[in-house]
């Protein structure tokens, strides 16, 4: 971890320009990282209110066995744009607001390398947030093939199927603009002093993220590119009838697919090795092994993608060898899980709320971890492939492992944003509360599909009724805490609260703590020396 | 951006005695970490991992990723030129007593003024308000009619720093008999 030579002397009214654009202004022409980090982390926001919504909606069509509420195609559009809507809505912009926040602070830089792209990249969000969400109203409805999206069910969609795919051409184009501005600030923009080996690991983990997302990002625009002439232009990739193979689009999408959990918790990894150190009161043990397990996992995350197609059939050759590639991510990942215990060994440990996420983070994330062990395992894979088994499983790597790892960025660096201390009775308050719906939600999801029950059906056998109510409530209550987290803990924190100091985390390190709270409009006009 | 530097009165060489006494220097520059080979190097890394896989899928009869990865890398390489070519972008201001040396090199474009310090008047960022530069907020120098502008590449509070310290130097100039 890096050390500043002496923090820049902010005197009064330095770093505060008057002369900035108020008003809609400031945002539709935001070129300040500041500022877009914010609309980027409102914008997730938004989507996590719709997805979660859309969760609730699920849950209180499932917690009675028959249809409830909802035609089942209403359901399966329900199922398809949350996960949409939370994969590309609200984790990856949520996680690209942070950077957009952090990097530059991080390195020491005075803004992102390329302010007005940074500006076009936030604003090609929301209209594709407005097609995937008016999707719903058009003829035919939104997709209902889920957020994978699978042909041929994806070929015999209506117009809401266009719209999701010209909404992921949007969100992939934003994406790509976004690491291209983390990748040239983070290479060029670095404090003098502050070597690769010297930076943060939030700004390691994003760098190997826009790594990815520029090797992978081609893949998906492919892949739903060749779904679009498929549906207009009379290609038949994806259809059998004219020669196509539907499994090959599985490949194409996976490919992708299963780089994009990567992404969507390595920067968490990347907040987690913050935190951990900054609460345990000791730097990060093991800062260079967790760099290369960083990379370990990126590099691994591309020959493992037909473990999420085992049953779809494949030479037994090739199932042996995306089980034990699959079974290899272990070995990083048990590395940087050990390097966080082991920081906190003999540390002088406090758990304030963002160390409580962390700390939470560790175990339900490893719960996920080890569940995605046993489905690496081929022939358990083909019993539970399709099963709440699986849907129990990735919901924890996304929502007790990205979502907490979010909450515990949150809660560290909110008074740099805010200039606002959390309150911190609620803050516990939301995390216990978190901490268990999230578990009663998802953990009997494993029992569910070790039973039997198949995964995006809106009505199931009366057998599976008691664990789909115990979920049901568990999902309620989990929504209930966010919408408390929002209500009662981000809008109060920006309408007010105790004063943050510039460091109010006694273990913190790194040069975001070296300027004032709220962080000053402009900050590192010129850039510190890093020892 | 970066701190003025190196500041110094060191001796170099004079036409008359064979040494030069070097009143003041400073070279103005932005901060880059890398320099533009490095981010070459950088570069073909992140090319070597897309285009693998692009080829990858293009053996197989995927060609649409290979067009898509082309674009994008396209794109990631513009944007990295055209940072590199300002990362190295720089001013000197250096004073001897006979000569105001302002040298100014941008996109490997360099230019060269040199001005009679006992004519040059420094105009520092608020004082110069009908030159162009001044409205940016720059250094105006000023010498027989001739206006350079300097500190492009360093904010305000280093630009009166700099301006403060070249108007000390000069006036040292005029009392040298």
């Amino acid at each position: 971890m890096s050390t500043t030579a002496g923090s820049p002397d902010y005197v009064h009214g330095e770093g505060q320009v008057h002369g900035h654009p108020h008003g809609w202004r400031r945002w539709l022409y935001a070129t300040n990282h500041k500022d877009i980090g914010t609309l980027y982390l409102w914008f997730s926001a938004l989507m996590l209110v719709e997805g979660g919504v859309l969760a609730m909606l699920i849950r209180l069509e499932l917690f009675r066995p028959g249809l409830q509420f909802f035609r089942p195609e209403l359901y399966n559009e329900f199922v398809s744009l949350h996960g949409l809507v939370m994969v590309f809505g609200a984790i990856m912009p949520a996680f690209v607001g942070f950077a957009n926040w952090m990097v530059p602070l991080q390195v020491g830089a005075s803004d992102m390398a390329f302010a007005r792209m940074n500006n076009f990249s936030f604003w090609l969000l929301p209209p594709a947030a407005l097609l995937l969400t008016a999707s719903f109203f058009v003829p035919g409805g939104a997709t209902g093939s889920g957020w994978t999206m699978y042909p041929p069910l994806s070929l015999q969609m209506g117009v809401g199927m266009d719209m999701t795919i010209f909404a992921i051409h949007l969100m992939g184009a934003s994406s790509i603009m976004g690491s291209i501005n983390i990748i040239t600030t983070i290479l060029n923009m670095r404090a003098p002093g502050m070597t690769l080996m010297k930076m943060p690991m939030f700004c390691w983990t994003w760098l190997i993220t826009a790594y990815l997302l520029i090797a992978v990002m081609p893949v998906l625009a492919t892949a739903v590119t060749m779904l679009l002439t498929d549906r207009h232009f009379g290609t038949t990739f994806f259809n059998a009838a004219g020669g196509g193979d539907p499994v090959m689009f599985q490949h194409v999408f996976w490919f992708f697919g299963h780089p994009e959990v990567y992404i969507m918790i390595l920067p968490g990894f990347g907040i987690i090795s913050e935190v951990i150190p900054a609460f345990s009161r000791k730097p990060l043990f093991g800062y260079a092994s967790m760099v290369y397990a960083t990379a370990s996992i990126a590099i691994i995350s591309f020959i493992v993608w037909a473990h999420h197609m085992f049953t779809t059939g494949m030479p037994i050759t090739a199932q042996l060898f995306f089980m034990y590639a699959t079974m290899l991510v272990a070995v990083p990942t048990g590395v940087k899980v050990f390097n966080w215990v082991a920081t906190m060994w003999k540390g002088s440990l406090t758990f304030e709320p963002a160390m409580l996420f962390a700390v939470g983070f560790l175990w339900v994330f490893t719960i996920g971890g080890f569940s995605g062990l046993i489905l690496s395992l081929a022939p358990v894979d083909i019993q539970l492939q399709d099963t709440y088994y699986v849907v129990g499983h990735f919901h924890y790597v996304l929502v007790a492992g990205s979502l907490f790892c979010l909450f515990s960025g949150y809660y560290f660096w909110v008074p740099k944003w805010t200039g606002n201390m959390v309150n911190d009775w609620r803050a516990k308050f939301h995390f216990w509360n978190s901490l268990v719906w999230v578990n009663v939600t998802f953990f009997p999801m494993h029992f569910l599909g070790l039973a039997g029950m198949p995964r995006r059906y809106a009505d199931y056998a009366v057998q599976f009724t008691d664990f789909h109510m115990i979920t049901s409530i568990g999902a309620w209550l989990f929504g209930l805490s966010q919408v408390y987290w929002l209500l009662f803990i981000v809008i109060p924190n920006i309408r007010g609260g105790p004063p943050a100091p510039p460091r109010p985390w006694e273990g913190a390190e790194g040069l975001e703590w070296t300027i004032p709270s709220p962080a000053p409009w402009h900050t590192f006009d010129t850039p510190p020396m890093v020892k | 951006m970066d701190d003025p530097q190196p500041r110094t009165l060191a001796h170099l060489r004079h036409p008359a005695d064979g040494e030069m006494t070097m009143l003041y220097e400073c070279t103005l520059q932005r901060n880059c970490s890398l320099t533009p080979r490095q981010v070459a190097r950088a570069y073909a890394v992140l090319c070597t991992m897309s285009l693998g896989v692009a080829i990858a899928f293009f053996v197989h009869g995927i060609w649409i990723v290979l067009a898509f990865s082309l674009l994008e890398l396209a794109c990631v390489g513009l944007a990295l030129l055209l940072y590199a070519r300002h990362a190295l972008d720089r001013e000197r201001i250096a004073l001897t007593a006979s000569c105001l040396l302002v040298e100014c090199v941008q996109a490997e474009v360099r230019s060269q003024a040199r001005l009679d310090p006992l004519w040059t008047r420094v105009l520092p960022p608020a004082d110069g308000r009908f030159s162009a530069g001044a409205r940016r907020g720059l250094i105006t120098l000023e010498s027989r009619g001739v206006r350079i502008e300097v500190g492009r590449f360093v904010n305000e509070t280093k630009r009166r720093q700099v301006a403060r310290e070249l108007r000390q130097a000069l006036r040292q100039i005029s009392i040298i008999p």
